[in-house]
């Protein structure tokens, strides 16, 4: 086993609808906060990542506007010692794996990286545009199949069928989300009352059998990290959570041989819940359930089960689009969680993205040899 | 342009005979002459054997219904909600699916294995869209 990368600082800011602040606004407190957080200054910095993607799909995509970027984002945090700077598509676990891969080159010794997200106040979020669709989305959009709710919409009613489900079995899935955001000072849903059932099968239908209670609410808000080496990061302020293995696209579960963790050593996982569906069709393709099963394992006492999103995940938090999901794998891995500490959360899995196109990252309190 | 018209497909260089074919009502797809398997969305290049021959074959335009979604919130334009996106298998080829709309539905025809046929909706742009709806009984 090769020595492991770390993340050992994190940063985030309020999540919130406040538009009124820019995108770069957010962003540049994370960095800052991160930095501080690793015990840092930002001359240490060597290395910047970002991943600027707005999902939404009413979004312009200007750098300022409604994403940011790196290179945006170097000189307005003044970084005078940068020798690698990268703006990534994807998730944040490609900057993680990006930062790994500079640190393990012996490019860099301390690689920021930065996710904000934010929407513009004179738009709907997730309304597509009028007029002509250019690439693959030809084959779906013209036939109103396109934002994204449609298309997991479909996969969840051919779940339901499959398996004989209705919308109250996915009950458990809002609950915990919001009973655990309740514990997350950054939560957008933090003194929110949690939703009854009725509450839940009451709501709004989006795309059903979606309803609004499903899916998670769009935010403004940003988070960042500090990785290094093995070496550097334990002379940091925290303990590190190492990078002991990642994997993404089709092979979910090669995560688990890469890392040399198996699912029973893994204590917490944060599973990405843009849409509350997303949480049993991971934890059924991770392993951890038969296919079909999850929901009434999530709905019943679930020992054999990691603890899940407990921060609240995007549905208690907001769209972060994932990296909250790595700051709580990175906070509990750590020891950091407060009032949500899992106990013996000596490994945490982060899994961000949907089922068909997700990303796995296993953080580890043990450094590797 | 409207700013709430539906959404309209812009050809590529592989996409192009499938929206031409449309434009005259035909539902066409390649077929790979190396290894005989249909595709859709057609792509350059077989998925199975990824031979870049193939030909454009006429579909008969009957499918079954394999899962939907009921649109209430408007976030396409150009659409009256409710509608009903939907996915749904061609007949000539077990696997072959299409993302499309159904319309002039009845009470209870949203349920796994309904007959469908291919219903043409035509745009202000040029171009066809093969839209599916129940089979009734004649």
């Amino acid at each position: 086993m090769r020595s492991r990368v770390a993340i050992m600082g994190i940063g985030s800011t309020a999540i919130s609808r406040d538009n009124e602040r820019s995108v770069a606004s957010y962003a540049l407190e994370a960095a800052i906060n991160a930095v501080a957080d690793a015990g840092l200054t930002l001359d240490d910095i060597d290395g910047l990542l970002g991943c600027p993607g707005a999902p939404n799909a009413s979004a312009v995509h200007g750098d300022g506007a409604d994403e940011i970027s790196a290179r945006s984002l170097a000189g307005q945090l003044g970084l005078r010692n940068l020798s690698w700077l990268s703006d990534l598509g994807g998730m944040a676990i490609d900057m993680a794996v990006s930062g790994r891969q500079s640190i393990l080159a012996g490019d860099c010794a301390y690689v920021l990286g930065v996710r904000a997200h934010y929407f513009l106040a004179d738009r709907t979020y997730s309304a597509a545009r009028s007029g002509a669709v250019h690439g693959d989305a030809q084959f779906t959009l013209p036939f109103g199949y396109g934002p994204a709710g449609t298309r997991f919409a479909t996969r969840m009613q051919r779940y339901f069928t499959q398996y004989a489900l209705t919308r109250e079995d996915l009950y458990p899935v809002i609950q915990l989300s919001r009973e655990n955001a309740r514990l997350n000072e950054h939560a957008f849903w933090r003194l929110a009352p949690v939703p009854t059932l009725e509450d839940y099968l009451t709501a709004r239908p989006i795309s059903e059998p979606l309803g609004l209670l499903d899916c998670d609410l769009p935010v403004c808000g940003a988070s960042a990290f500090v990785m290094s080496s093995g070496p550097r990061a334990k002379d940091g302020p925290h303990d590190p959570a190492y990078l002991a293995g990642v994997a993404n696209w089709t092979m979910d579960d090669d995560v688990f041989e890469r890392s040399g963790i198996s699912r029973s050593d893994v204590a917490v996982a944060q599973i990405y819940d843009g849409y509350s569906i997303f949480v049993p069709w991971m934890l059924e393709s991770l392993g951890w359930c038969e296919p079909g099963t999850a929901l009434a394992r999530l709905a019943s006492p679930h020992e054999q089960l990691p603890a899940i999103n407990t921060f609240g995940g995007a549905l208690g938090e907001g769209r972060l689009h994932g990296i909250g999901h790595l700051r709580e794998g990175v906070l509990q891995v750590s020891g950091r969680a407060g009032p949500r500490q899992v106990d013996s959360a000596d490994n945490a899995l982060v899994q961000i993205g949907s089922p068909d196109r997700s990303w796995q990252l296993m953080l580890s309190r043990e450094e590797g040899s | 342009m409207s700013s709430s018209e539906r959404p309209f497909p812009v050809a590529t260089a592989d996409s192009r005979p499938f929206w031409q074919f449309t434009g005259d009502h035909e539902l066409r797809v390649p077929r790979c002459t190396d290894c005989g398997v249909l595709r859709y969305p057609p792509t350059a290049r077989c998925g199975f054997c990824l031979s870049p021959a193939s030909e454009w074959v006429l579909l008969s335009g009957r499918a079954t219904l394999t899962s939907w979604t009921t649109v209430r919130d408007a976030f396409v334009p150009g659409i009256p909600t409710p509608y009903h996106p939907a996915e749904v298998e061609l007949v000539e080829q077990a696997g072959l699916s299409m993302i499309t709309q159904l319309v002039d539905l009845g009470e209870d025809d949203l349920r796994p294995g309904k007959e469908l046929a291919v219903s043409w909706l035509d745009t202000h742009h040029g171009y066809s869209l093969p839209l599916f709806a129940p089979v009734r009984p004649s």
